[in-house]
C-alpha cells in the first residue's frame, strides 16, 4: 500500500487584500501518495497556485489542515518551515528561478550546501543529477548561458538535489517550447518511474496533462474532478 | 560563510553599474573627508609644531607662579641634579634650559618690545632647528653677545645681519638690564608672533643681561612622542615639590591655540558628518531599490530554504563591499593629493595671511599624512553600513516568499 505524503482537509484560503474577500480555496480535501505523478489543472484563478503554495509551506491556509509526510505544517514556525521545505520539498518554478550568479553545478549544489552536506558528497550528487537531466556538458555554465529548457532542467536537478519527499512544480513548462517541454517531461517521468519520485504539477498545459497519471481539476477553489488516468509503471529492477 | 561571501561578491559584479555608482558616491565622500581632515590637521599640526619646537616645548617646569606673572624675580637654579631628575622621567627626551623675559629693543630710530630668550645654542638647536630656520646670516656662538631675531622684527626695526640691537629691561631683583647684541642671523620661525618679537641670545649672555647668574626661568622638556606627555607630567608631579615648582604641559601653556584647534576641528566634523549623512541616504536609497528589484530572487531563495539570516548576511556583505570599494578608491585618490600638499604647502596671499596671523598661525596650508585619518574613514563607513543594514535586516525578515514571488 502506498504511503500518503500530502493530506489536506477542508482547506480554505481567503485573501482579504481589498474590501471584497477573495476565496481562493473553499474546502479542498486531497490526498497524494508516494510516487504519484499528479497534475492539478484548472483555469486561471481556480486556486492551483494557491493550493501548491500551501502544500509547499510557502503560504498558510485560512482554515483547514495540511499534513506533509505526517507533519501538520501549519503548526510550524517560519524558521521551522524553511527547514522543513529544505528537507522535504523540491520546487520547480515557472520562471526557472535559478540563482543568476551561480553556475548550473553551484545552483544544484546550493540547496545541499544549505543542508550542510559535505563538499564531496554534494559535488557528486550535483554532477550526477545534471548528467541525469542531460546537462553533463553544461555544469559550469551560468543561467544566462543556458536556454530556457536547459535552465528548467537545472531547476529540476536542483529540486531533486535535497532528496525531497516530493517535487512541486508550478507551471513548469509555461515558458518552454515543444521540444524542451517534451525533454523535461521525459526526465521527470523517468525520475518518477526509476526513483519513485512524487511530482505534483499545477498546469494548464495540455502537454503536461497528457503525461499525468492523475489529474485533479480545480474550479473556483474546489476540486471538481479527481481521476487516475494512468497507472504508475515502476521499472522492474 | 564562504558561499555567502561568494554570492555577495558575484552579486556586486552582476550589477556593475549600480555597484560602481554607489561606490563612487562613497569614494567621493571618503576622498573629501580624507583630504579635508588631512589639510586641516596638517595646518594645525604645522602651527603646533612651530610653537612647540620654537618656544613652548612639550612640558615646562618653572618656579611656582612664574607662568602667570612672567616675573623675572621668579627664577630657579640651573641645577644639574634637578636637570637629571627631569631627564630621568619616563618618556623624557631632552631638557633645555632657558632664561627669558620681555625687554625693550632699540635700533636705528625704532624701539619695540621683544622677548629675549637666553638659550644654550647647541641644545636649543637640537630641538628647535633654529639654524635651519635662518633665512640670512648664521647661528649663535655660545658666550658671545650675538642675537638671532625673527624676520618681521628685522623688517620693523630695519635690522640686518651685522647690525647691533640694544636692549633694556628690568633685571633680577630690581637690577637694571642693559645689553647690546650683534645680529648674526635672521630667521623665519614659522609662527607670526615669534617672527615679530623673538630675540635669541646665548644663555650666559641672558643671565648676564638680567643679572641672574646661574638662574633660569624655565626648564623645557621634550618627550620622545607627544603621546608620552601625560605620563611624563604625572612623573614630575609625583617626584617634584609642587609647592615650589609648576609643571605645565603644552596644552596648559598655549590653551587658546588648543581651544581654537578643537573648535575648528569640531566644526569640520559637523560638515563631514553632514556629508556622510547625505552619502548614507544615497546608499540607503540604492539598497532600498536593490531590495525591491531583487524581491523575487529573495523570495525564491527563501522558498528553496535559505534563511533570512543568511540572506541578510549576503546583502550586508554586498553593502559592505560597496563601502570598502568606495573607501579604498577614495583613499587611493586622496593619497597623492595629500602627499602633494604635504610636500608643497600652499602659502596664503596677504588677505588670508592676515586672518591666519590673527590666530597666530602660519599662513600656510599644509596636509599631514596620517594613517589614522584613513582608518577613521573605514570606521565611519563601517558604522554607516551597520546603520544602513538595519533596513534590509527587517525587510528580509518580513519578506514572505509567496508575496515576493507574486511581483
Amino acid at each position: 500500500m502506498k504511503n500518503t505524503i500530502i493530506k489536506t482537509k477542508n482547506l480554505h484560503k481567503t485573501y482579504q487584500e481589498t474590501k471584497v474577500p477573495v476565496h481562493a480555496l473553499r474546502g479542498v480535501d486531497l490526498e497524494i501518495k508516494k510516487g504519484e505523478f499528479t497534475a492539478i489543472v484548472g483555469p486561471s484563478g481556480s486556486g492551483k497556485s494557491t493550493l501548491l503554495n500551501i502544500i509547499g509551506g510557502l503560504d498558510n491556509p485560512s482554515e483547514g489542515s495540511i499534513e506533509v509526510s505526517g507533519i501538520d505544517i501549519t503548526s510550524l514556525s517560519a524558521s521551522q518551515l524553511i527547514d522543513f521545505r529544505k528537507k522535504n520539498i523540491g520546487f520547480v518554478f515557472q520562471s526557472y528561478n535559478l540563482i543568476p550568479v551561480l553556475t548550473a553545478l553551484e545552483n544544484v549544489e546550493f540547496i545541499m550546501l544549505l543542508q550542510k552536506r559535505d563538499k564531496e558528497q554534494r559535488r557528486k550528487r550535483a554532477v550526477d543529477l545534471l548528467k541525469a537531466v542531460g546537462l553533463g556538458d553544461k555544469i559550469h555554465n551560468r543561467p544566462n548561458e543556458l536556454s530556457g529548457g536547459q535552465q528548467q532542467r537545472v531547476a529540476v536537478a536542483r529540486a531533486l538535489a535535497s532528496k525531497p519527499s516530493f517535487v512541486l512544480a508550478d507551471e513548469p513548462t509555461a515558458n518552454l517550447d515543444s521540444t524542451s517541454t517534451a525533454n523535461l517531461l521525459d526526465i521527470m517521468e523517468n525520475l518518477n518511474r526509476e526513483e519513485n519520485m512524487t511530482f505534483v504539477f499545477s498546469t494548464h498545459d495540455q502537454r503536461v496533462i497528457d503525461r499525468a497519471h492523475r489529474i485533479i481539476n480545480l474550479e473556483d477553489g474546489l476540486i471538481s474532478e479527481d481521476k487516475i488516468v494512468k497507472k504508475n509503471q515502476p521499472l522492474s529492477r | 560563510m564562504i558561499t555567502v561571501i561568494k554570492l555577495a561578491l558575484r552579486n556586486l559584479w552582476r550589477n556593475k553599474r549600480r555597484t560602481l555608482i554607489t561606490a563612487a558616491s562613497v569614494m567621493f565622500a571618503a576622498f573629501f573627508a580624507i583630504a579635508m581632515s588631512s589639510i586641516q590637521k596638517g595646518t594645525w599640526f604645522n602651527t603646533l609644531e612651530g610653537m612647540l619646537h620654537n618656544y613652548t616645548g612639550y612640558i615646562q617646569v618653572h618656579q611656582k607662579g612664574y607662568w602667570e606673572n612672567q616675573s623675572i624675580d621668579l627664577l630657579m637654579d640651573n641645577s644639574p641634579a634637578f636637570k637629571d631628575t627631569l631627564l630621568n622621567a619616563p618618556g623624557a627626551n631632552k631638557v633645555l634650559t632657558r632664561l627669558e623675559n620681555f625687554a625693550l629693543a632699540s635700533a636705528n630710530n625704532k624701539t619695540k618690545g621683544v622677548l629675549i630668550a637666553g638659550i644654550d645654542p647647541a641644545q636649543a638647536n637640537s630641538f628647535s632647528n633654529i639654524e635651519d630656520q635662518l633665512i640670512e646670516g648664521r647661528y649663535l656662538t655660545p658666550d658671545k653677545s650675538e642675537a638671532v631675531i625673527g624676520k618681521d622684527l628685522s623688517k620693523t626695526m630695519q635690522l640686518n645681519v651685522g647690525d647691533t640691537l640694544v636692549a633694556i629691561s628690568q633685571g633680577y631683583r630690581g637690577n637694571n638690564a642693559v645689553g647690546q647684541y650683534r645680529i648674526t642671523g635672521i630667521a623665519d620661525f614659522g609662527t607670526p608672533e615669534f617672527n615679530k618679537q623673538m630675540v635669541y641670545i646665548p644663555l650666559a649672555e641672558a643671565q648676564y643681561f638680567y643679572a641672574a647668574e646661574n638662574l633660569l626661568s624655565s626648564f623645557v622638556i621634550t618627550t620622545s612622542s607627544i603621546d608620552h606627555i601625560d605620563e611624563t607630567v604625572q612623573y614630575y608631579k609625583n617626584h617634584l615639590d609642587t609647592n615650589q615648582y609648576e609643571i605645565m604641559s603644552y596644552e596648559e601653556l598655549i590653551p587658546s591655540i588648543i581651544e581654537a584647534q578643537s573648535i575648528d576641528e569640531a566644526s569640520s566634523k559637523i560638515i563631514l558628518y553632514i556629508l556622510y549623512l547625505l552619502i548614507g541616504f544615497g546608499i540607503l536609497g540604492t539598497v532600498m531599490m536593490m531590495l525591491k528589484e531583487r524581491q523575487y530572487e529573495f523570495g525564491v531563495l527563501k522558498a528553496i530554504g535559505m534563511k533570512s539570516r543568511m540572506l541578510f548576511q549576503m546583502v550586508a556583505l554586498e553593502i559592505l563591499g560597496i563601502g570598502i570599494i568606495g573607501v579604498v578608491a577614495g583613499s587611493i585618490i586622496a593619497l597623492p593629493i595629500v602627499t602633494y600638499f604635504n610636500k608643497n604647502p600652499i602659502a596664503l596671499g596677504d588677505k588670508y595671511a592676515e586672518t591666519y596671523e590673527q590666530f597666530n598661525m602660519e599662513p600656510l596650508i599644509k596636509a599631514i599624512i596620517d594613517p589614522r585619518i584613513f582608518y577613521e574613514q573605514v570606521v565611519v563607513v563601517f558604522v554607516m553600513v551597520l546603520f544602513i543594514s538595519i533596513y534590509p535586516l527587517f525587510s528580509l525578515k518580513k519578506l514572505k516568499p509567496v508575496a515576493a514571488m507574486r511581483v
